[in-house]
Protein backbone atom coordinates (compact mmCIF):
# COMPACT_ATOMS: atom_id res chain seq x y z
CA UNK A 1 0.00 0.00 0.00
CA UNK A 2 1.36 3.38 -0.89
CA UNK A 3 1.70 6.10 1.75
CA UNK A 4 -0.73 8.29 -0.14
CA UNK A 5 -3.31 5.53 -0.07
CA UNK A 6 -2.56 4.80 3.56
CA UNK A 7 -3.18 8.43 4.46
CA UNK A 8 -6.42 8.46 2.57
CA UNK A 9 -7.58 5.35 4.36
CA UNK A 10 -6.73 6.82 7.73
CA UNK A 11 -8.63 9.98 6.93
CA UNK A 12 -11.67 7.99 5.91
CA UNK A 13 -11.46 5.88 9.05
CA UNK A 14 -11.20 8.99 11.19
CA UNK A 15 -14.16 10.54 9.48
CA UNK A 16 -16.22 7.42 10.02
CA UNK A 17 -15.17 7.31 13.65
CA UNK A 18 -16.21 10.90 14.21
CA UNK A 19 -19.50 10.47 12.46
CA UNK A 20 -20.42 7.43 14.49
CA UNK A 21 -19.47 8.69 17.91
CA UNK A 22 -22.41 9.42 20.17
CA UNK A 23 -24.70 10.18 17.28
CA UNK A 24 -28.40 9.37 17.41
CA UNK A 25 -30.17 7.74 14.48
CA UNK A 26 -33.86 7.73 13.60
CA UNK A 27 -35.80 6.00 16.31
CA UNK A 28 -39.36 4.74 16.61
CA UNK A 29 -41.97 4.10 19.25
CA UNK A 30 -45.49 2.80 19.11
CA UNK A 31 -48.96 3.64 20.33
CA UNK A 32 -52.37 2.22 19.62
CA UNK A 33 -55.97 3.05 18.89
CA UNK A 34 -58.58 1.09 20.78
CA UNK A 35 -61.67 0.58 18.64
CA UNK A 36 -65.05 -0.64 19.85
CA UNK A 37 -68.42 -1.21 18.26
CA UNK A 38 -71.60 -3.13 18.82
CA UNK A 39 -74.05 -4.87 16.57
CA UNK A 40 -77.41 -4.76 18.25
CA UNK A 41 -80.88 -5.84 17.33
CA UNK A 42 -83.63 -8.19 18.28
CA UNK A 43 -86.30 -10.29 16.68
CA UNK A 44 -89.54 -11.89 17.70
CA UNK A 45 -92.35 -13.41 15.72
CA UNK A 46 -95.88 -14.69 16.06
CA UNK A 47 -97.55 -17.68 14.46
CA UNK A 48 -101.28 -18.04 14.00
CA UNK A 49 -102.94 -21.30 15.00
CA UNK A 50 -103.00 -24.08 12.41
CA UNK A 51 -106.62 -25.21 12.51
CA UNK A 52 -107.34 -28.47 10.69
CA UNK A 53 -110.94 -28.65 11.79
CA UNK A 54 -112.45 -32.07 11.23
CA UNK A 55 -109.87 -34.45 9.87
CA UNK A 56 -110.50 -36.57 6.83
CA UNK A 57 -111.16 -40.19 7.67
CA UNK A 58 -111.38 -41.22 4.04
CA UNK A 59 -108.64 -43.66 3.21
CA UNK A 60 -105.67 -41.80 1.73
CA UNK A 61 -107.31 -38.46 2.18
CA UNK A 62 -105.19 -35.72 3.68
CA UNK A 63 -106.18 -32.31 4.91
CA UNK A 64 -104.23 -29.08 4.93
CA UNK A 65 -104.23 -26.03 7.14
CA UNK A 66 -102.03 -22.95 7.26
CA UNK A 67 -100.36 -20.72 9.79
CA UNK A 68 -99.10 -17.21 9.18
CA UNK A 69 -95.64 -16.42 10.52
CA UNK A 70 -95.06 -12.74 11.22
CA UNK A 71 -91.53 -11.70 12.20
CA UNK A 72 -90.76 -8.43 13.97
CA UNK A 73 -87.09 -7.57 13.70
CA UNK A 74 -84.90 -4.52 14.04
CA UNK A 75 -84.64 -2.73 10.73
CA UNK A 76 -81.93 -4.28 8.61
CA UNK A 77 -81.40 -7.30 10.79
CA UNK A 78 -81.35 -10.56 8.87
CA UNK A 79 -83.30 -13.49 10.30
CA UNK A 80 -84.12 -17.12 9.67
CA UNK A 81 -87.10 -19.02 11.08
CA UNK A 82 -86.94 -22.78 11.28
CA UNK A 83 -88.70 -25.65 12.94
CA UNK A 84 -86.58 -27.65 15.32
CA UNK A 85 -88.74 -30.75 14.85
CA UNK A 86 -87.92 -33.28 12.15
CA UNK A 87 -91.53 -34.44 12.24
CA UNK A 88 -94.69 -32.91 13.62
CA UNK A 89 -97.45 -35.06 15.00
CA UNK A 90 -100.96 -34.39 16.22
CA UNK A 91 -101.63 -36.43 19.37
CA UNK A 92 -104.98 -37.60 20.64
CA UNK A 93 -105.79 -35.48 23.69
CA UNK A 94 -102.36 -33.96 23.14
CA UNK A 95 -100.62 -36.89 24.83
CA UNK A 96 -101.31 -40.20 23.11
CA UNK A 97 -98.42 -42.63 22.74
CA UNK A 98 -100.47 -45.01 20.58
CA UNK A 99 -99.91 -45.07 16.86
CA UNK A 100 -103.67 -45.03 16.40
CA UNK A 101 -103.73 -41.80 18.36
CA UNK A 102 -101.09 -40.00 16.31
CA UNK A 103 -101.46 -38.17 13.01
CA UNK A 104 -98.46 -36.72 11.21
CA UNK A 105 -98.76 -33.24 9.75
CA UNK A 106 -95.48 -32.29 8.03
CA UNK A 107 -94.89 -28.58 7.58
CA UNK A 108 -93.87 -26.95 4.38
CA UNK A 109 -93.46 -23.38 3.31
CA UNK A 110 -96.42 -22.48 1.20
CA UNK A 111 -94.18 -20.91 -1.42
CA UNK A 112 -91.98 -23.98 -1.70
CA UNK A 113 -92.21 -27.70 -1.24
CA UNK A 114 -89.38 -27.72 1.23
CA UNK A 115 -89.83 -28.81 4.77
CA UNK A 116 -89.38 -26.15 7.37
CA UNK A 117 -87.42 -28.52 9.58
CA UNK A 118 -84.09 -27.45 8.18
CA UNK A 119 -82.14 -24.26 8.58
CA UNK A 120 -81.39 -24.43 4.87
CA UNK A 121 -85.10 -24.27 4.13
CA UNK A 122 -86.01 -21.76 6.78
CA UNK A 123 -87.96 -18.58 6.32
CA UNK A 124 -85.47 -15.81 5.80
CA UNK A 125 -85.78 -12.08 5.55
CA UNK A 126 -84.49 -8.73 6.67
CA UNK A 127 -86.21 -6.84 9.45
CA UNK A 128 -88.04 -3.61 8.79
CA UNK A 129 -88.54 -2.62 12.39
CA UNK A 130 -92.24 -3.26 12.15
CA UNK A 131 -94.46 -6.10 13.27
CA UNK A 132 -96.33 -5.76 10.01
CA UNK A 133 -93.37 -6.70 7.88
CA UNK A 134 -93.71 -9.42 5.29
CA UNK A 135 -95.33 -12.48 6.73
CA UNK A 136 -94.91 -16.01 5.46
CA UNK A 137 -97.46 -18.77 5.38
CA UNK A 138 -96.61 -22.34 6.22
CA UNK A 139 -98.79 -25.28 5.41
CA UNK A 140 -99.40 -28.35 7.49
CA UNK A 141 -100.69 -31.47 5.77
CA UNK A 142 -102.42 -33.86 8.15
CA UNK A 143 -102.30 -37.49 7.09
CA UNK A 144 -105.42 -39.52 6.68
CA UNK A 145 -107.31 -40.19 9.91
CA UNK A 146 -108.82 -43.32 8.41
CA UNK A 147 -107.42 -45.71 10.97
CA UNK A 148 -107.11 -43.28 13.84
CA UNK A 149 -109.00 -43.13 17.08
CA UNK A 150 -111.78 -40.64 17.40
CA UNK A 151 -111.19 -37.60 19.56
CA UNK A 152 -109.51 -34.23 19.76
CA UNK A 153 -105.94 -34.02 18.49
CA UNK A 154 -103.45 -31.27 19.18
CA UNK A 155 -99.78 -30.46 18.96
CA UNK A 156 -97.42 -27.66 19.76
CA UNK A 157 -94.61 -26.90 17.34
CA UNK A 158 -91.68 -24.82 18.46
CA UNK A 159 -90.26 -22.55 15.83
CA UNK A 160 -86.93 -20.78 16.24
CA UNK A 161 -85.89 -17.44 14.87
CA UNK A 162 -82.17 -16.80 14.60
CA UNK A 163 -80.62 -13.44 13.80
CA UNK B 1 6.35 4.51 -1.94
CA UNK B 2 5.94 1.00 -0.53
CA UNK B 3 5.70 -0.02 3.13
CA UNK B 4 9.16 -1.48 2.94
CA UNK B 5 10.49 1.80 1.64
CA UNK B 6 8.53 3.66 4.30
CA UNK B 7 10.14 1.60 7.05
CA UNK B 8 13.54 2.27 5.59
CA UNK B 9 12.80 5.95 5.47
CA UNK B 10 11.69 5.94 9.07
CA UNK B 11 14.89 4.22 10.14
CA UNK B 12 16.89 6.77 8.28
CA UNK B 13 14.88 9.59 9.82
CA UNK B 14 15.36 8.11 13.30
CA UNK B 15 19.06 7.91 12.73
CA UNK B 16 19.13 11.49 11.60
CA UNK B 17 17.12 12.49 14.64
CA UNK B 18 19.54 10.75 16.98
CA UNK B 19 22.50 12.32 15.31
CA UNK B 20 21.02 15.74 15.61
CA UNK B 21 20.31 15.62 19.33
CA UNK B 22 20.73 18.99 21.02
CA UNK B 23 20.59 20.74 17.70
CA UNK B 24 17.82 23.23 17.19
CA UNK B 25 15.92 23.42 13.93
CA UNK B 26 12.77 25.17 12.91
CA UNK B 27 9.95 22.75 13.65
CA UNK B 28 6.25 22.20 13.04
CA UNK B 29 3.75 19.82 14.52
CA UNK B 30 0.16 18.85 14.32
CA UNK B 31 -2.57 17.52 16.53
CA UNK B 32 -6.08 16.31 16.00
CA UNK B 33 -9.15 17.71 17.64
CA UNK B 34 -11.98 15.21 17.94
CA UNK B 35 -15.43 16.69 17.70
CA UNK B 36 -18.61 14.91 18.75
CA UNK B 37 -22.19 15.66 19.58
CA UNK B 38 -25.42 13.91 20.50
CA UNK B 39 -28.84 14.74 19.25
CA UNK B 40 -31.28 13.59 21.91
CA UNK B 41 -35.02 13.49 22.03
CA UNK B 42 -37.93 11.18 22.33
CA UNK B 43 -41.41 10.82 20.98
CA UNK B 44 -44.50 8.97 22.04
CA UNK B 45 -47.99 8.91 20.64
CA UNK B 46 -51.43 8.41 22.10
CA UNK B 47 -54.77 8.06 20.39
CA UNK B 48 -58.29 8.54 21.62
CA UNK B 49 -60.60 5.54 21.40
CA UNK B 50 -62.44 5.01 18.16
CA UNK B 51 -65.90 4.30 19.52
CA UNK B 52 -68.46 3.44 16.85
CA UNK B 53 -71.33 2.76 19.19
CA UNK B 54 -74.12 0.74 17.63
CA UNK B 55 -73.40 -0.05 14.01
CA UNK B 56 -75.87 0.38 11.19
CA UNK B 57 -77.69 -2.19 9.14
CA UNK B 58 -77.58 -1.34 5.48
CA UNK B 59 -75.07 1.48 5.73
CA UNK B 60 -71.61 2.28 7.01
CA UNK B 61 -70.84 4.23 10.15
CA UNK B 62 -67.92 6.53 10.84
CA UNK B 63 -66.12 7.73 13.92
CA UNK B 64 -62.85 9.47 14.63
CA UNK B 65 -59.76 9.21 16.76
CA UNK B 66 -57.51 12.09 17.71
CA UNK B 67 -53.81 11.33 17.43
CA UNK B 68 -51.62 13.17 19.89
CA UNK B 69 -47.87 12.93 19.42
CA UNK B 70 -45.63 14.12 22.23
CA UNK B 71 -42.14 14.90 21.05
CA UNK B 72 -39.11 16.77 22.24
CA UNK B 73 -39.00 20.32 20.97
CA UNK B 74 -37.82 20.46 17.41
CA UNK B 75 -37.94 16.77 16.62
CA UNK B 76 -39.53 15.79 13.34
CA UNK B 77 -41.94 12.90 13.67
CA UNK B 78 -44.07 10.73 11.45
CA UNK B 79 -46.97 8.57 12.61
CA UNK B 80 -48.00 5.60 10.49
CA UNK B 81 -50.23 2.57 10.79
CA UNK B 82 -48.30 -0.62 11.50
CA UNK B 83 -50.82 -2.73 9.60
CA UNK B 84 -53.50 -2.73 6.94
CA UNK B 85 -57.22 -2.05 7.11
CA UNK B 86 -58.24 -3.02 10.64
CA UNK B 87 -61.05 -5.38 11.58
CA UNK B 88 -63.42 -5.34 14.51
CA UNK B 89 -64.09 -8.83 15.81
CA UNK B 90 -66.46 -10.51 18.21
CA UNK B 91 -66.45 -13.92 19.84
CA UNK B 92 -63.66 -16.07 18.46
CA UNK B 93 -63.27 -13.67 15.55
CA UNK B 94 -63.45 -16.52 13.07
CA UNK B 95 -65.62 -16.19 9.99
CA UNK B 96 -66.99 -13.22 8.11
CA UNK B 97 -70.02 -12.98 10.39
CA UNK B 98 -67.73 -12.17 13.32
CA UNK B 99 -65.60 -9.62 11.50
CA UNK B 100 -66.32 -6.03 10.53
CA UNK B 101 -63.79 -4.03 8.55
CA UNK B 102 -63.24 -0.39 9.44
CA UNK B 103 -60.77 1.16 7.02
CA UNK B 104 -59.09 4.28 8.39
CA UNK B 105 -58.40 7.45 6.43
CA UNK B 106 -56.60 10.61 7.37
CA UNK B 107 -58.86 13.52 8.19
CA UNK B 108 -56.16 15.99 9.18
CA UNK B 109 -52.54 15.04 8.99
CA UNK B 110 -50.63 17.83 10.66
CA UNK B 111 -47.88 19.18 8.44
CA UNK B 112 -47.59 16.15 6.19
CA UNK B 113 -49.51 13.31 4.64
CA UNK B 114 -52.59 13.63 2.52
CA UNK B 115 -56.07 14.21 3.87
CA UNK B 116 -58.34 11.43 2.69
CA UNK B 117 -55.48 9.01 2.12
CA UNK B 118 -55.80 5.46 3.37
CA UNK B 119 -54.02 5.09 6.70
CA UNK B 120 -52.29 1.78 6.08
CA UNK B 121 -48.73 0.55 6.15
CA UNK B 122 -48.97 -0.20 2.45
CA UNK B 123 -49.95 3.38 1.77
CA UNK B 124 -47.54 4.89 4.29
CA UNK B 125 -45.99 7.09 1.61
CA UNK B 126 -49.19 9.16 1.58
CA UNK B 127 -51.14 7.94 4.56
CA UNK B 128 -49.19 9.36 7.44
CA UNK B 129 -49.26 12.14 10.01
CA UNK B 130 -46.21 14.27 10.57
CA UNK B 131 -45.05 17.36 12.40
CA UNK B 132 -42.39 18.90 14.56
CA UNK B 133 -42.34 18.38 18.28
CA UNK B 134 -42.91 21.29 20.59
CA UNK B 135 -42.15 19.51 23.82
CA UNK B 136 -45.79 19.33 24.71
CA UNK B 137 -48.32 16.60 24.13
CA UNK B 138 -51.03 19.04 23.22
CA UNK B 139 -49.03 21.48 21.16
CA UNK B 140 -47.29 18.93 18.99
CA UNK B 141 -50.33 19.16 16.78
CA UNK B 142 -53.58 17.28 16.91
CA UNK B 143 -54.40 15.11 13.95
CA UNK B 144 -57.56 13.19 13.30
CA UNK B 145 -58.21 9.81 11.74
CA UNK B 146 -61.60 8.62 10.56
CA UNK B 147 -62.66 4.99 10.74
CA UNK B 148 -65.53 3.72 8.61
CA UNK B 149 -67.18 0.54 9.82
CA UNK B 150 -68.93 -1.31 7.03
CA UNK B 151 -72.60 -2.31 6.98
CA UNK B 152 -73.41 -4.59 9.92
CA UNK B 153 -75.94 -6.65 7.99
CA UNK B 154 -75.40 -10.38 8.41
CA UNK B 155 -73.01 -9.81 11.29
CA UNK B 156 -73.24 -11.51 14.64
CA UNK B 157 -75.05 -9.61 17.36
CA UNK B 158 -72.62 -8.55 20.06
CA UNK B 159 -69.76 -6.30 21.09
CA UNK B 160 -66.81 -5.87 18.77
CA UNK B 161 -63.28 -4.69 19.54
CA UNK B 162 -60.03 -4.03 17.75
CA UNK B 163 -56.62 -2.52 18.40
CA UNK B 164 -54.73 -0.56 15.78
CA UNK B 165 -51.00 -0.29 16.35
CA UNK B 166 -49.39 3.01 15.44
CA UNK B 167 -45.73 3.67 14.83
CA UNK B 168 -44.13 7.03 15.48
CA UNK B 169 -40.76 7.49 13.82
CA UNK B 170 -38.45 10.34 14.78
Amino acid sequence: MKVKNLKSSLLICSALLLSSTNNTFADAASGSISATAAVVGSCSFTASAMEFGTLNRTSGGTKTATSTITPNCTAGLGYTITSGAATTTLLLDGTSALAAGQILFPLTRTDTTLTLASSANGITGIGTGSATEASTTITGTAASANTKLSGAYSASVTLTITY
Amino acid sequence: MTIKNLKSSLLICSALLLSSTNNTFAAAGSATMLASGTAVGTCSVTASAMAFGNLNYGSAKTTTSIITPSCTLGINYTVTNAGGDPTLTTGNGVGAANQILFPITITSSGSGGSAGAAFTLLNAANGYISGIGTGSASSSGLSTLTGTAVDASSKTIGDYTATVTLTITY
